[in-house]
């Protein structure tokens, strides 16, 4: 897909519909049984194998002229997203631009839930505006429970033109019953397919060219009970050696017993080289010539000629010998699965193990010097050369990892047996690479003690210390220890090449932010500025540093330039298709206007992050569809506000990750106090916030801060105790990061919490020092969410002739506050008392605390005093809630 | 039209009535996944569970479905009987 995302190499071969043999008998009965495909959702054919199941429905394929798309399925298809990917991949090579949706969900770093993709899927193939068939061979071979819920799920609520056909030996485990009880299915099956006897006359004569004595043709009939490899097998051994006696065919009664039998006859009439090839390529999965030649012909040295492997192909093509061509090009063949297994039978009845390995390892080597390593481990396991495998895997992983061909280098190190992978400094290294890949970060310290440990005993890898310091260093940014992860980081970068792309990518990734978190901006800026003149840069390392340098700008506070710079990240993301950064530009960007207060705008972009939520990490989503809620909520859009909260919710219980729900909850609580309500603030939490440090990045949501939100509008004198010396826990954290965009929205609180307490002075100096952070920046936000008290002693700064005009853009947003409170859940606190009644209707004639404190003869003091004892009373913020609501309980 | 089939052909693509007895305990839900198969559990004395899977079946083909996904399911096999003797 992109360069970022091209994970998946599909396999062309395996999306090949094989073509249909040139003798292959026409039966029309069976193909109009095919014609109900506009009526009914699916086709079954299900029989044993060599009954003739592909050819027939290729055939059909062939001869109904509807678009379809195939997939020859096997064992790598017993995972979820490698068949949602070839699915998808046979319906895009057919219909581009079809499944563009579920495309993206399967590229998604996490798998997505079924009952998400299979709807994904569903709607896009109700899209479909012309029928489409689907049909997945051999799909036996799937047992896969999630594969099955796929497919289940696709079949519930069938489009209309979308005709899933399945090929498989044995019967799936999806509701077939339940479709043929609704005639919704058309079954094909073992009785269906069996050659009666005009038809086997009919076929015996294509296969010899010659008429057939009906006599012999009834026997055979009877012997092989219409099983149509039997029949093949049965004819060529005819067309070799001529009317073979029936007489022994009769002793041979059971109907495998006689397909051997055939089998045995045409073995026995071939020259000793054909011979030789055919068991010897037995070994192969698939086979082109010149990996027969390999493989076949290397004792044979004497009657070896240049051509052989072609030869030996033509030959299997001319004789009719069960050939299964893999591609258009004629490249890649496979034998039949049965002729094979019977190969392999006598392979292994005339040759030792000994011989059999050497086989092995022949294709192994052929299969690495052609840069398919994933067949040549293959073939190095079935030798039972563990190490041989091993070696292939380290030879080829830095090249893997610096191409990003992520899905293979997982599929060669699943190969390998868990045991062998830890005890291989490199194969931990490669696994590490995976992690990494797929934004699993957490996972890292878990494999570094071992890594470390190997790298102790086996000095002569020094090459690697480069790649692990890396990790150290990647690990410790994450736990929030920045001196150590800039020390690595700085390690890593002396240590690895700068040839090695990937590497190097993400060590600038992390380095810029380790290096400003730990005071060096100004370098870190430069250098990583310098970094992009490069313009032999490749897009891997140049979009990194590019969200590197963005990052750094954000934690320093300086949303101008973090501004422009994000939409540079956006305009190269979409240039490179890279959704990843596409959806974490549109983030920044939705998280920069929410700083600013700019909702409409910060919805648009946390909308576009939110809709490709799959494919980036999981914290960013959540704090998209989290910050959606709040973004919403502050434009007085409940209906919308909760909506979002829903998708949260859903995704937060699916995740089942107790940091994830800390968060949702967090933002569940923020929207609260939002709404003018204050939540418990029992138990909100399953975490003590005083148990570690962490890297507090810029995250949209945090729970130690929204913990102290709520704890200040609790009010009482043990909760803003308890949020001012969590407040400045959190701050001494936040400042010795450099994480200026935090400290911004700590500061404000912490002033509201002095504030609260009679504090005004302290809370004066601490506002002053938070409106001077964010003022370049222009946050107006973390002043307008830190509550109405913030608002009164912004005026006092003003007053004091303290950065005016910025204060007077956060006053605007201020005043701009809509009413959001639900009318329900409302109850009074206490009665009030005369003096507030009285100062509740002169608030309704929008009088000020001044024009107040006149009418009622006393001094704005205690007009403030009342004020605040009638916000508790009607738990509300300002004055124009506190009106909305007095009218919503019928006091005014 | 066909050949004359043998009986083991018959019972090989002919529908027939089964009963299968494996070992543990099977929830009804799962008669989606088993050919729609009617599923009862059975405690014996010793609180061993039993679970009989009984119903029609197309064919061997339909039977060694059902047959492979218990054995996706890791449950034992403990017998399996066809119910009608005579094929059609």
């Amino acid at each position: 897909m992109s360069e970022i995302l091209s994970g998946y190499t599909v396999n062309q071969a395996k999306l090949y519909r094989p073509r249909v043999v040139a003798d292959y008998l026409h039966r029309q009965q069976l193909l109009d049984r095919f014609e109900e495909h506009n009526k009914k959702p699916l086709t079954l054919v299900s029989a044993p194998a060599g009954y003739g199941k592909s050819m027939l429905v290729s055939h059909w394929l062939k001869t109904c002229n509807v678009p379809c798309g195939w997939i020859s399925l096997d064992e790598n298809d017993n995972d979820l997203r490698m068949f949602a990917v070839y699915f998808i991949a046979a319906i895009e090579g057919v219909l581009p631009g079809i499944c563009r949706k579920s495309q993206i969900m399967i590229n998604s770093q996490e798998l997505p839930k079924v009952e998400d993709l299979a709807s994904a899927l569903r709607n896009e193939l109700e899209q479909l505006e012309q029928p489409f068939i689907m049909v997945l061979d051999d799909y036996h071979l799937v047992n896969e429970t999630m594969v099955h819920d796929l497919l289940t799920e696709l079949l519930k609520h069938s489009s209309r033109f979308f005709h899933l056909v399945i090929i498989c030996r044995h019967d799936p485990p999806l509701p077939i019953y339940k479709l043929r009880a609704k005639n919704l299915v058309t079954e094909i099956r073992t009785n269906d397919l069996r050659f009666n006897e005009s038809e086997t006359i009919e076929l015996l004569k294509l296969v010899t060219g010659k008429q057939i004595d009906l006599h012999i043709a009834a026997t055979l009939a009877e012997k092989t009970e219409g099983w149509v490899t039997g029949l093949c097998l049965a004819a060529i051994s005819l067309r070799l050696t001529g009317y073979t006696e029936l007489l022994s065919l009769k002793q041979h009664a059971d109907t495998q017993l006689i397909a051997e039998y055939f089998f045995n006859e045409i073995l026995a009439k071939q020259p000793s080289q054909i011979t030789q090839y055919l068991l010897f390529s037995s070994i192969l999965n698939r086979f082109c010539a010149s990996l027969c030649e390999v493989v076949c012909d290397q004792e044979a040295e004497v009657l070896s000629c240049e051509h052989s492997g072609w030869e030996y192909i033509a030959w299997l093509k001319k004789e009719n010998m069960f050939l299964i061509p893999l591609d258009i090009e004629n490249h890649w063949f496979r034998f039949h699965h049965l002729f094979r297994n019977l190969l392999l039978n006598q392979l292994k009845r005339h040759y030792s193990t000994e011989d059999i390995n050497v086989l092995h390892a022949r294709a192994s080597a052929w299969f690495a010097d052609n840069g398919m390593i994933e067949e040549a481990i293959r073939h190095n396991l079935a030798a039972g050369d563990v190490s041989g495998a091993v070696q292939l895997v380290i030879q080829n992983r830095q090249a893997a990892v610096n191409t990003e061909r992520w899905f293979e280098l997982k599929k060669w190190l699943s190969l390998l047996p868990d045991d062998i992978v830890q005890q291989h400094l490199e194969l931990l290294l490669a696994q590490v690479w995976i992690h990494i890949y797929h934004y699993n970060y957490g996972l890292i310290p878990a494999n570094l003690d071992r890594i470390e440990y190997l790298f102790k005993s086996q000095p002569h890898l020094q090459s690697a210390s480069g790649e692990i310091s890396l990790f150290k260093g990647i690990a410790f940014f994450f736990q929030g220890d920045c001196a150590r992860s800039l020390k690595y980081l700085e390690d890593a970068k002396g240590q690895i090449s700068e040839a090695q792309h990937f590497l190097r990518a993400g060590v600038e990734q992390f380095w810029g932010m380790a290096g400003h978190m730990q005071g060096q901006k100004e370098r870190v800026i430069d250098e990583l500025t310098d970094l992009l003149q490069n313009q032999s840069l490749k897009n891997v390392r140049k979009i990194r540093v590019m969200a590197s340098l963005v990052t750094v700008h954000m934690l320093s506070g300086d949303l101008t330039v973090a501004f422009s710079l994000s939409q540079q990240l956006k305009n190269f993301a979409i240039s490179i298709n890279s959704n990843y950064y596409i959806a974490s530009s549109s983030y920044i960007l939705g998280r920069i206007h929410f700083c600013r207060n700019e909702m409409d705008k910060a919805i648009g972009h946390l909308s576009q992050a939110a809709e490709l939520g799959h494919i980036v990490i999981r914290r960013l989503y959540i704090d998209c569809l989290g910050g959606l809620a709040l973004a919403y909520q502050a434009k007085g859009h409940a209906d919308n506000a909760t909506a979002s909260m829903k998708r949260l919710d859903k995704l937060v219980q699916s995740l089942k990750n107790s940091d994830f729900l800390d968060i949702a909850h967090s933002f569940e609580a923020r929207l609260s106090l939002m709404k003018g309500k204050v939540p418990s603030t029992q138990g909100l939490f399953s975490r003590n916030w005083r148990s570690r440090t962490y890297n507090m990045f810029f995250w949209l949501e945090s729970p130690d801060i929204t913990q102290c939100r709520v704890f200040i509008a609790a009010g009482s004198e043990r909760d803003l105790q308890e949020a001012e010396n969590m407040l400045k826990e959190i701050l001494r954290l936040s400042q010795a990061q450099h994480n200026t965009f935090q400290t911004i929205f700590i500061l404000p609180l912490l002033a509201s919490a002095y504030e609260k307490q009679g504090r005004t002075e302290e809370a004066l100096t601490v506002l002053e020092e938070a409106v001077a952070l964010a003022a370049p920046g222009a946050f107006i936000r973390p002043f307008v969410e830190a509550g109405p008290a913030t608002a009164g002693l912004l005026k006092l700064l003003a007053e004091k002739n303290i950065a005016v005009d910025f204060i007077g853009h956060i006053m605007e947003a201020f005043s701009s506050l809509t009413d959001d409170m639900s009318p329900i859940d409302i109850t009074l606190e206490g009665q009030l008392t005369n003096r507030e009644y009285d100062i509740l209707t002169l608030l309704a004639e929008r009088l000020q605390t001044k024009e107040i404190s006149e009418k009622l003869f006393i001094s704005t003091h205690t007009v403030n005093t009342h004020l605040k004892s009638l916000y508790r009373k009607l738990n509300v913020n300002n004055r124009r809630q506190a009106v909305a609501r007095a009218k919503n309980l019928k006091i005014l | 039209m066909h050949a004359q089939l043998s009986e083991k052909n018959c019972i090989f693509c002919t529908p027939a009535t089964y009963s299968i007895l494996v070992e543990g305990l099977l929830d009804e839900s799962w008669t989606e996944r088993l050919a729609g198969l009617h599923i009862q559990v059975i405690k014996r004395k010793n609180n061993v569970c039993v679970t009989t899977l009984s119903g029609q079946l197309t064919d061997q083909a339909e039977l060694l479905g059902v047959l492979n996904t218990l054995y996706n399911l890791n449950m034992s096999l403990l017998a399996i009987k066809r119910l009608d003797k005579a094929c059609k």
